[in-house]
């Protein structure tokens, strides 16, 4: 009864962490502040839009989670838990902060999939309108947290990013928080006048370039480089191995001497069996003989390890044993 | 009448269609004797039957012509094909079949003698050296690294890397590397013997020293702790290969390692090798590109197996007298377990019939899977 409760504990606790988790690999993926040409909603009309992107390879559920458009002071929450405090704060500054409904589908992220809110102010057109706008031609940050006030993602958006152009990440889902603030370098200006600038709500940050293998085509175009140091951390992670493993040895030598007995005892090299054994030692000597045979060619048990499996089946208990075995031509 | 007739004719039309003859092309009926080619290498000469008959037929089952659009093809969403592929896509099947090899392997060879793991460390030069030759050729450095891998020798290596950096070259790749593990006992005893006197060949190793159980269970922990830290991007494959050889050595999960040395990795193996030929359809698989990838897989597996023999002869200048190395035992540094060992130990008892080099080879032969998969994670770490 113990064990059930600890194990159902263990698993609740697993399971929040692992939804948590999921959370936290929630990204801003690409923003577009002034719509005049781009997406259309269910409506008809164009607005702002955000688009967050699932970098997490497992369905991650974004309902009652935060998006805002400044920092929410989490420092001073009166004695109230962040929850609920994140909760009166979106209903009493609608402008400020939305708080995502639960039960629309369309907010529960498939692994590495993307949705799109539109920053219209008008929340009562469902789950992905949030309830305050984007104001183009200034600078305007987001935010997004975890329903326990844990931030999950910034992004600041300058202030003079054209119309119908987007603030996005250069690779889909790789940026990171640093102390809290946006990774700068993750991000760009789109303005959909090529495939690698191409604007993409809903979808892969299309003409992404790899940086990594473009910077190793430049500048190791002979693999020299790469190769050495790949070498080298390969003979590194395989020598402390076999140097750990040495010791290992060493101490378990020094181990068996010391368990050694400390008068020497004699042994003759040749076992005194008798040339007319009992009938239960030449069992004992069958059971050897057939356990070796098994050893050397069945081995089913770790090595140096002596088995004997016995066989209870005969032809009168096992229907198997009385079948033929029909010759085939090879 | 007529009605009936046009109404049969039309519908006969659509039917022939339909048929895999009316779509067949010559790239799929060579695509098809490749098929065969492999199903018979495996059967008849017992090529890694294990690989080459889910393989071969699951060419012929990639090949066969179809309309598309009725979710059928194994690139098609939502297909039974398609389904079954994304293991491979999304690398699950590789670690599986890592928990597998884990759960099989002794690594009682390895910790007699631990210098040996380094012998397994230089043999990965293969898979750097066909890097470098890729890069020459014209690849770029993703795709290099995909394709060098094959000089590692592991054909679940090779599948988890190729789907992470390159995944249309993939199929070629995976079929190359499995046919070059079948090829091994042709490919390295010329480049073995080419390398070594008649002397070396006929060096006596010491025998092994007995290896407690407790450094035994040591192993795969302070295995996947030393080499993970150094190549995290390698976690999938190591973390699965050393959990399956603590499964085995703890003594108290012999049915978890029986399961995972048994039923699990022949069903993943079963269904890796079957979508992995059916992958190769003949669109993506007859290209220049594929030639290329057969030449620098041959190119790495006969670097890989120089470097291992060479890498001994080096170590032995270093070696007192009586703890020589055979470097007959340097080719094993390749991770095709357990036929570079077996090849070792071929090719030194031609040479002195009472020199069983099987057991001392067997030591670099499982130190090169943990460093092909070290490799791999590097290559992913730096090119992913």
């Amino acid at each position: 009864m113990k064990k059930g409760i600890i194990l159902s504990l263990l698993v609740a606790v697993t399971g929040f962490i692992a939804s948590a988790q999921g959370r936290m690999d929630l990204r801003f993926n690409e923003v577009m502040t002034q719509n005049d040409s781009n997406l259309i909603d269910q409506t008809g009309h164009r607005s702002a839009w955000i688009e967050v992107f699932n970098s997490s390879y497992s369905t991650v559920g974004m309902e009652q989670m935060f998006i805002a458009n400044q920092p929410i002071d989490m420092s001073n929450l009166g004695g109230k838990k962040p929850k609920d405090y994140l909760n009166e704060y979106a209903a009493a500054h609608p402008d400020v902060l939305y708080e995502i409904p639960r039960g629309d589908v369309a907010t529960k992220l498939a692994p590495r999939s993307h949705v799109v809110f539109f920053a219209d102010g008008n929340s009562a057109l469902g789950a992905l309108h949030l309830s305050f706008k984007i104001e183009p031609g200034k600078e305007n940050s987001l935010y997004l947290y975890d329903v326990n006030g844990d931030l999950v993602d910034v992004v600041n958006i300058p202030a003079n990013l054209p119309a119908n152009c987007t603030f996005a990440l250069k690779a889909d889902g790789q940026s990171k928080l640093i102390d809290g603030k946006m990774d700068s370098e993750a991000w760009g200006v789109r303005d959909g006048a090529t495939d690698v600038t191409a604007i993409t709500p809903g979808k892969y940050n299309l003409g992404v370039v790899n940086e990594n293998i473009e910077k190793f085509a430049k500048e190791d175009s002979h693999g020299f480089i790469i190769s050495v140091v790949a070498m080298l951390i390969v003979f590194s992670a395989l020598l402390m191995l076999s140097i750990l493993f040495w010791l290992f040895g060493k101490a378990n030598k020094a181990a068996n001497k010391q368990n050694k007995p400390t008068s020497p005892v004699t042994t003759d090299n040749v076992a005194d069996v008798p040339p007319t054994a009992s009938g239960t030692e030449h069992e004992a000597i069958a059971a050897i003989c057939m356990a070796l045979y098994q050893h050397f060619n069945s081995h089913d048990e770790e090595s140096g390890v002596l088995t004997f499996n016995r066989d209870a089946n005969t032809a009168w208990s096992s229907k198997a044993r009385m079948m033929r075995i029909v010759p085939v031509k090879r | 009448m007529v009605l009936l007739e046009s109404f049969l004719t039309s519908n006969l039309e659509q039917f022939w269609n339909f048929t895999g003859f009316a779509n067949c092309t010559w790239p799929n009926l060579i695509m098809i004797c490749v098929g065969l080619l492999f199903i018979y290498l495996a059967i008849k000469h017992d090529f890694e039957p294990m690989l080459l008959v889910p393989i071969g037929f699951g060419i012929l089952i990639g090949n066969i012509p179809f309309q598309p659009g009725n979710e059928i093809g194994i690139y098609e969403e939502g297909s039974v094909l398609n389904i079954l592929y994304q293991g491979v896509v999304k690398g699950w099947y590789p670690p599986l079949i890592f928990l597998g090899i884990g759960a099989m392997t002794d690594f009682t060879a390895l910790l007699a003698n631990p210098k040996l793991m380094l012998v397994g460390a230089a043999a990965q030069f293969g898979i750097f050296g066909a890097y470098m030759i890729a890069l020459a050729i014209g690849f770029m450095p993703d795709q290099a690294g995909a394709i060098a891998i094959i000089g590692g020798a592991d054909g679940p290596t090779a599948i988890f890397l190729s789907g992470k950096l390159a995944p249309n070259l993939m199929g070629a790749i995976a079929v190359c590397a499995y046919s070059y593990m079948a090829l091994v006992p042709v490919i390295q005893p010329p480049v073995m013997r080419l390398l070594t006197t008649n002397k070396e060949r006929k060096i006596k190793m010491k025998p092994a020293r007995k290896v407690s159980q407790t450094e035994k269970i040591l192993f795969p922990i302070f295995g996947l702790l030393l080499t993970c830290f150094f190549v995290p991007s390698g976690l999938p494959l190591l973390g699965m290969l050393f959990f399956g050889n603590l499964l085995r050595e703890s003594g108290v999960t012999t049915r978890l390692a029986k399961t995972a040395s048994n039923a699990m990795t022949d069903i993943v193996t079963i269904v890796l090798g079957m979508t992995v030929g059916a992958s190769t359809q003949a669109s993506e698989f007859l290209t220049a590109d594929t030639i290329f990838i057969f030449f620098l897989g041959f190119c790495a597996f006969v670097i890989a197996s120089c470097s291992g023999v060479l890498f001994v002869k080096l170590f032995n200048l270093f070696l007192p007298k009586d703890q020589k190395l055979n470097p007959l035992i340097g080719n094993a540094g390749v991770s095709a377990v357990p036929m570079a060992a077996r090849i070792s130990n071929d090719v030194g008892l031609k040479y002195d019939p009472s020199n069983y080099l099987l057991m001392h080879a067997m030591g670099p032969n499982v130190a090169g899977v943990i460093g092909s998969a070290v490799a791999a994670g590097v290559l992913l770490g730096f090119l992913g």
